[in-house]
């Protein structure tokens, strides 16, 4: 099998990997999630992942939309950004506002494109977890729920969001809501991590449960608290696994298809999964 | 290849995942205890049959077949209120592998209305439990079954707006159902269909209690082993109820 060669080697190695939940299945619903990664120039990367709402009735299409939409907005938007040449790190001020734009650019165009398709455009409710990055930051944006963990020089996982969630199971904002708009501050999160990177990944609600610790009783207590803490062991374990494929010669689409194998019914606790389930993993190659 | 390079290849982790605590997901049955549903039924072919007894036995196999189901066992927390001449808390919520069920006995007549306020009471007080502790849980469940009209001067009226408003609010999902005897159009008043997972007013087939509870439990391991409790199918697999839901 022929190995890769290291001068075509780039930097990053991503993938990704979506696998329609249990009770979509029986349901016979389409997977919902949907993700996508890019090149923004040649240090900064992008990944996008979204969670199409359940209860509406085309968000499988503002899902594969806003993914693929978010990719396209960014690199114009980024095009000669002089805050992403050479050595230079935009604050969490300036990215904060490159974001804002930027989703808002992708909101006005679900509208276009809901327009078009003779929708309502919150029938294409979803949410959206965007990421750019270079082995020395990340820089990542959310509206919604899902869940994102970087690995940093000291090979320590740690979140790099969090989640947007409602009192109620599934209750979160979608890029389509208009409070997410009138309330962005609150409803639009956005961080910048100035930090060696090694690794990362990003995934919808459907894997957080089984990747991150996210539901605690404290001690002593009757309370409940979300610690947001990437269970490592699955982290480690994948992005080696990933790694190792592609040594051994496997292309990014056999990678995914395999990845994507695996949510499927590859581990017996994340089969069992109702919800729909997508993970795009990152790691620098060596 | 090497040995180990295969054995990665194929193997992806399969290890453990990370303790956390479920989300709960609360049910209000809220149960016909009426004297009629001591007597055996007209429309059954079995005149042995008494509506009360299939009703705890209905639990009892609930409560079993919910607990055997690791997932749904940690999170459906289960409350229990009776009306017959008045209305009594039988179990309050808790987790369903941790009940022990009562039996329920009959008595007078159908303080149906009296119940539901109850019900949406219980509901909303653990609510408030869920909110003060952190804890993130499943829209309630409230499921009225009954054979009966309630009694005279209980405000069908008000109780259907009410209903209606708290569920449009979605503050809970409600199921009614009737049995033999139960006022159809009265519970189709009270009904909400469509909005989020409201059922509309089932008749019940028959006296097939046991079936009626196992469709339940098997409506709640899907609902429970669910990330938002929505957009499941509902559909039971024989037509035991002669409203198809």
């Amino acid at each position: 099998m022929a190995k890769h060669k290291k001068a075509h080697k780039n930097p990053w190695l991503v993938v990704g990997g979506s696998a329609t939940g249990k009770a979509h299945l029986a349901k016979n619903t389409s997977c919902q999630d949907a993700f996508r990664n890019g090149r923004i120039n040649r240090k900064w990367f992008i990944s996008v992942v979204s969670d199409g709402a359940g209860s509406y009735e085309h968000s499988h299409w503002g899902s594969a939309f806003a993914t693929k939409n978010a990719i396209a907005v960014f690199k114009e938007l980024l095009k000669g950004e002089r805050l992403l040449q050479g050595k230079s790190i935009p604050t969490a001020a300036q990215w904060r506002d490159m974001a804002i734009t930027g989703l808002s650019f992708v909101y006005e165009n679900m509208r276009f494109f809901a327009a078009e398709k003779d929708i309502h455009y919150k029938s294409l409710g979803c949410t959206i977890i965007l990421a750019i990055y270079s082995s020395d930051a990340f820089l990542i944006a959310h509206i919604g729920d899902g869940r994102a963990a970087v690995k940093t020089g000291e090979d320590k996982w740690i979140p790099a969001m969090v989640p947007f969630k409602g009192e109620e199971m599934g209750e979160t904002t979608f890029i389509t809501s208009n409070a997410t708009w009138y309330e962005a501050s609150n409803r639009i999160g956005s961080r910048v991590i100035k930090q060696n990177i090694k690794a990362f990944a990003l995934l919808t609600d459907g894997l957080e449960s089984y990747t991150f610790v996210c539901n605690k009783k404290k001690n002593d207590s009757d309370s409940f608290y979300d610690p947001n803490q990437p269970f490592s062991a699955f982290f480690d374990h994948n992005t080696a696994w990933i790694q190792q494929l592609y040594s051994a010669g496997k292309t990014t689409r056999q990678i995914e298809d395999t990845l994507s194998s695996y949510l499927h019914d590859g581990h017996p606790a994340i089969a069992g999964e109702g919800d729909d389930k997508t993970i795009v993993m990152g790691a620098l190659n060596t | 290849m090497t040995t180990q390079q295969n054995t990665m290849q194929a193997n992806p982790y399969k290890g453990e995942t990370p303790q956390n605590y479920e989300q709960k997901c609360p049910v209000v049955m809220v149960l016909d205890v009426s004297g009629s549903m001591g007597f055996p039924s007209g429309d059954s072919d079995d005149t042995t049959l008494i509506p009360i007894d299939e009703v705890n036995a209905g639990l009892k196999s609930f409560a079993q077949d919910v607990s055997a189901d690791d997932i749904a066992s940690n999170r459906l927390e289960l409350c229990i209120i009776s009306f017959g001449c008045d209305t009594r808390l039988e179990q309050d919520f808790e987790l369903i592998k941790n009940i022990e069920m009562p039996v329920l006995e009959t008595r007078g007549t159908t303080a149906l209305v009296d119940a539901m306020y109850n019900a949406i009471e219980r509901q909303e007080q653990r609510k408030q439990y869920y909110r003060s502790s952190a804890q993130h849980y499943y829209r309630p469940y409230i499921i009225l079954i009954t054979d009966g009209y309630p009694n005279e001067g209980q405000d069908v009226k008000g109780l259907a707006q009410r209903i209606g408003h708290d569920v449009e609010q979605k503050k809970y999902n409600f199921w009614p159902i009737g049995v033999t005897g139960a006022d159809m159009e009265m519970l189709s008043s009270l009904a909400c269909p469509g909005k989020g997972a409201s059922l509309p007013a089932m008749k019940l087939t028959g006296t097939n209690f046991a079936k009626l509870f196992e469709y339940l439990s098997s409506s709640f391991v899907k609902i429970s082993n669910s990330r938002d409790g929505e957009n499941i199918d509902l559909a039971p697999d024989q037509n035991l109820f002669q409203v198809k839901v």
